[in-house]
């Protein structure tokens, strides 16, 4: 079966006073139906660039390319702007890190919630209503009816970040984009939402493209997982591939940073990764991680072939062990 | 045995306006909170957001002042203290390394303020133990006349520990130092943050709201909720058997990247309380899946079991059968 | 990260040359105040001087025009292009002093109610909006009625009634800094309210400041004209180009450019000034944080 989304040779170039500035840098990955790819790395690395360049939410001063960017049968690339208003809110939706900032304060949750439905299916308030109230209460609202009357600044960011998740599936989409839909939130509230997430997400068939920083979420939620760093993909796999056996040293790196009670021993010196990412203004060669790399070697000077391990692909000059 | 820094039913109310004609709400952030801070510990603080794990902070600090209880530094009452004083031995470091460094300030200046205000040594002399910390925490001393927005969000965050560490306190009050930055940042502070506790003979109290850096770097964990603590123990038996269905939640939420595990149920409901009503009883209750009668009425005490102590009735000798 | 950074000097200063407005503004100001400190180098002439047998000469551009006074001259001989350099000085001094007076007044005020809050506020607050009942062009026309008009009354009634704006937005900035976490570490350093003041609220909030400050200027300068047109200002024969404009009214059809040229320097004037505040708001962002 073909992908649900397909993304090759994706770049995004920002003009900053300084220059261009390369946030996604050829980046390739594809989404079944139904599966879930966290997209993970640190911030600068590309991955909300990824994300807003899926949606076509691209800022003004930024440069969308890409060989080939299909969803469910449509050329994202070639499309009009119109298609591409079409598509996003009703078989593509997006759930912001920041609820607040993403629900419009004017209105209630019920007249946004409508809205989009009927933006994109039409059929009568009633009808958007009742849909509002059954999703309302799939995210685990109580008193839905109530609720539709009332407006954002009433709700916790939890109850927030339900009701956005409501809104990415009013119209019954086939993907959603999330990018760092827990992190305003409680440690707690974010448990529960990403298992609501992933709950709705089995129950309604959607496939998930997951942007964070967490590794924690992308381990616990993840099918596969694509490591982004200086806007580039430098690895991806099954979670299972990834965690068990980076292949990257970044990667390697990442997981080795944090502490896991259990695994880690309290007080004992952690993993760390020396330097900073580079900037990614002007013409970037080689491997960008070799400056902070510690089996960096002559040859990452140039661009690291990629290396190829039953479905688990990461782009570093040593193969694999 | 003298505790460095004895915090006694501590309390801070806030009263928060809620529009021009509505009548005015009392907050109250931190709610009763009873510490001891032992010297060369790490005392973890834990909790969410509204838990009064900062303003706790700010009045350890003596930034705000308490509006009932006493805190004392090795058993003088911090209103009689001079605040120098106690600004010679408690400093902070911030949760975000951009609000937290003046940006119209050089980083040598910035570093060196608490020497100044000190009187300590003329300017070349502040200078040089400025550039001479600023070295000690992993800044090259040509950062020095640069300016805050020139740095990475690791780089601030060293120079906000610099500028702590400059005058050498004792107490250094950690409040979510890492929780701003990328992890593989925080890894990098998290360890020389242990350096420097060892180097200098720091204590800490390191507040944060992720478990698992807690676990890391703390010898004993406070919880809180809702201006409360509602578990005080040594950080291993914390993390081995939590006693509080809080700190139980609390622990099955840090999402360790351990694939297959998946996601927790944390037996949560959705019942957040309204910090500005919060529920009569445990604060904890409605969201409780253990809650019984007793926890709607009474406010729990602290109740000893082993090395731990908890403010849950189920711990509680009068009422613990309740639970069975 | 190790790549050498730019000096913040060389940044300031490509920023500023870069700014068109900023640049516009500073040259015609730096005109202006040349003109207002060398006045008496440039004057081809006396401005007090009458000479009444060349009274309301046009100027150069006019067929009747000549080199002698190049802007011609008023109804009394007076060399009209003197006169406007002279004005500079009045506009320049009574803009500067009120600037500075009301600033004071304002910024002291505004810092203590956004620093302080509580009661101090709702004092500062409640002496804003008092102030803000009164009208200035009345008080200043009794003040004058009842003193006699100079340039030291015009000065003290504009800088003790202007200072209003500063307060309300130095206050508003204040609150803003206060609340940033580097003003916290500077108080648990034991720094001396007036140190945190000083050295951590007021470089923050100095961008704003001297936005206001500019466009308070311009306004101060403005109203000078104004007071004088309607011979509440500086006394004749000071010449002041608001006063220069209530002169020529009389002649206006006649003589327009006896109004045109004050007016135009007045508006040349103001219009620096803004974007001289303008340019500073926009060059003074503190790097980073984008």
């Amino acid at each position: 079966m073909s992908a649900l989304l397909s993304v090759e040779g994706l770049t995004v170039d920002l003009a900053v006073p300084a220059g261009t500035l390369h946030a996604v840098r050829d980046v390739s990955f594809e989404v079944a139906r139904g599966e879930t790819l966290c997209v993970v790395g640190e911030s600068g690395c590309g991955k909300s660039m990824t994300a807003l360049a899926l949606m076509g939410l691209l800022p003004r001063n930024a440069r969308r390319r890409a060989r080939r960017l299909v969803f469910d049968g449509v050329d994202l690339a070639a499309a009009s702007p119109a298609r591409t208003n079409a598509l996003r809110g009703a078989k593509l939706s997006m759930i912001f890190q920041e609820p607040m900032t993403a629900l419009n304060p004017a209105y209630t949750i019920g007249n946004q919630l409508c809205e989009v439905y009927r933006r994109h299916k039409g059929g009568s308030r009633a009808a958007a209503r009742e849909r509002a109230a059954f999703l309302l209460g799939k995210v685990g609202i109580a008193a839905a009816g109530e609720r539709l009357g009332q407006y954002p600044h009433q709700l916790s960011g939890g109850l927030r970040q339900r009701v956005m998740i409501a809104m990415a599936l009013m119209c019954g989409p086939s993907l959603i984009v999330a990018d760092e839909p827990t992190t305003a939130l409680d440690v707690t509230i974010q448990a529960q939402i990403l298992k609501l997430l992933k709950d709705l997400q089995a129950e309604f068939g959607m496939a998930l493209v997951l942007i964070t920083h967490d590794l924690g979420v992308v381990a616990r939620i993840a099918d596969r997982v694509a490591v982004m760093y200086a806007g580039e993909v430098v690895e991806r796999g099954t979670a299972a591939q990834v965690f068990a056996a980076p292949r990257h040293p970044y990667t390697a790196g990442l997981i080795d940073c944090i502490p896991v009670p259990g695994r880690t021993k309290p007080g004992e010196r952690l993993g760390a990764i020396p330097g900073t990412v580079p900037a990614l203004v002007g013409t970037i060669e080689g491997c960008a991680f070799r400056q902070r790399c510690a089996f960096a070697q002559p040859a990452c000077a140039s661009a690291p072939p990629v290396h190829a391990d039953a479905g688990h692909e990461w782009a570093c000059v040593r193969g694999a062990a | 045995m003298s505790a460095l820094m004895q915090v006694e039913g501590v309390h801070r109310a806030f009263s928060v306006s809620r529009g021009l004609f509505a009548r005015k709400r009392t907050l109250h952030a931190v709610n009763g909170i009873d510490l001891e801070i032992e010297k060369g510990e790490v005392l973890g603080i834990v909790g969410e957001s509204g838990c009064g794990k900062s303003t706790l902070a700010r009045i350890l600090l003596g930034l705000i002042p308490a509006s009932a209880g006493r805190i004392a530094l090795s058993g003088t009452d911090l209103r009689g203290l001079d605040r120098r004083v106690l600004a010679a031995r408690v400093q902070p470091v911030f949760q975000d390394p951009y609000g937290s460094l003046n940006p119209r300030k050089r980083i040598a200046s910035i570093v060196a303020l608490p020497l100044a205000v000190h009187g300590m040594g003329d300017r070349t002399e502040q200078r040089r133990r400025a550039i001479e910390m600023l070295e000690r925490v992993g800044l090259p001393a040509r950062l020095a006349d640069n300016y805050p927005g020139q740095l990475s969000g690791g780089q601030r965050q060293r120079v906000a520990i610099a500028r702590a560490l400059v005058m050498r306190p004792e107490i250094v009050i950690c409040d979510e130092p890492t929780s701003a930055l990328d992890v593989s940042v925080q890894s990098q502070i998290l360890n020389l943050l242990m350096d420097l506790r060892q180097e200098f003979g720091l204590t800490y109290v390191f507040i944060s709201h992720n478990l698992a850096v807690v676990e890391h770097i703390a010898t004993r964990v406070a919880v809180m909720y809702l201006g409360r603590v509602v578990e005080l123990a040594p950080a291993a038996e914390i993390f081995a058997r939590p006693r509080h269905p809080y700190t139980q939640a609390l622990l099955a939420s840090v999402l360790t990247p351990e694939p297959g595990k998946g996601l927790p149920d944390t037996h949560l409901g959705l019942a957040f309380p309204d910090p500005l009503d919060p529920p009569p009883g445990c604060g904890f209750n409605p969201r409780c899946a253990y809650a019984r009668a007793v926890c709607r009425e009474r406010v729990p005490a602290f109740s000893e079991d082993g090395p731990a102590k908890a403010a849950c009735h189920a711990y509680d000798p009068t009422f613990g059968k309740e639970f069975a | 990260m190790d790549a050498a950074l730019p000096s913040r000097s060389s940044v300031l200063r490509s920023r500023i040359l870069g700014h068109a407005g900023l640049m516009t503004g500073l040259v015609l100001l730096a005109a202006a105040l040349v003109c207002a400190i060398f006045a008496p180098l440039l004057s081809p002439h006396d401005p007090y001087f009458q000479d009444l047998s060349a009274r309301l000469v046009p100027p150069v551009w006019h067929p009747r025009g000549d080199w002698l006074h190049p802007l011609g001259t008023d109804n009394l001989g007076r060399d009209y292009l003197s006169r406007t350099i002279y004005g500079a000085r009045v506009s320049l001094l009574i803009g500067l002093s009120v600037m500075v007076v009301s600033g004071l007044i304002g910024t002291a005020m505004g810092l203590a109610a956004g620093y302080f809050g509580g009661r101090t506020d709702m004092v500062v607050s409640f002496v804003v909006t008092a102030r803000l009942a009164m009208p200035v062009v009345l008080v200043a026309l009794a003040v004058v009625a009842l003193v006699g008009g100079s340039l030291v009354v015009v000065i003290a009634v504009l800088g003790l009634l202007k200072w209003d704006r500063f307060a309300v937005v130095m206050r508003a900035a204040t609150q803003q800094a206060r609340a940033q976490d580097y003003v916290a570490a500077a108080k648990a350093t034991g720094a001396s309210t007036f140190r945190v003041l000083l050295g951590e609220v007021l470089p923050n909030i100095l961008p704003q400041l001297v936005v206001v400050a500019t466009l308070e200027m311009a306004s101060a300068i403005l109203l000078e004209a104004a007071l004088s047109f309607l011979g509440l200002g500086v006394q004749p024969p000071l010449p002041s180009w608001g006063l220069m404009v209530s002169e020529a009214k009389a002649y206006m059809f006649f003589s327009f450019w006896m109004i045109a040229i004050p007016g135009t320097a007045l508006g040349l004037l103001v219009l620096a000034i803004n974007l001289v505040g303008d340019g500073i708001r926009d060059v003074a962002a503190p790097e980073g944080r984008a």
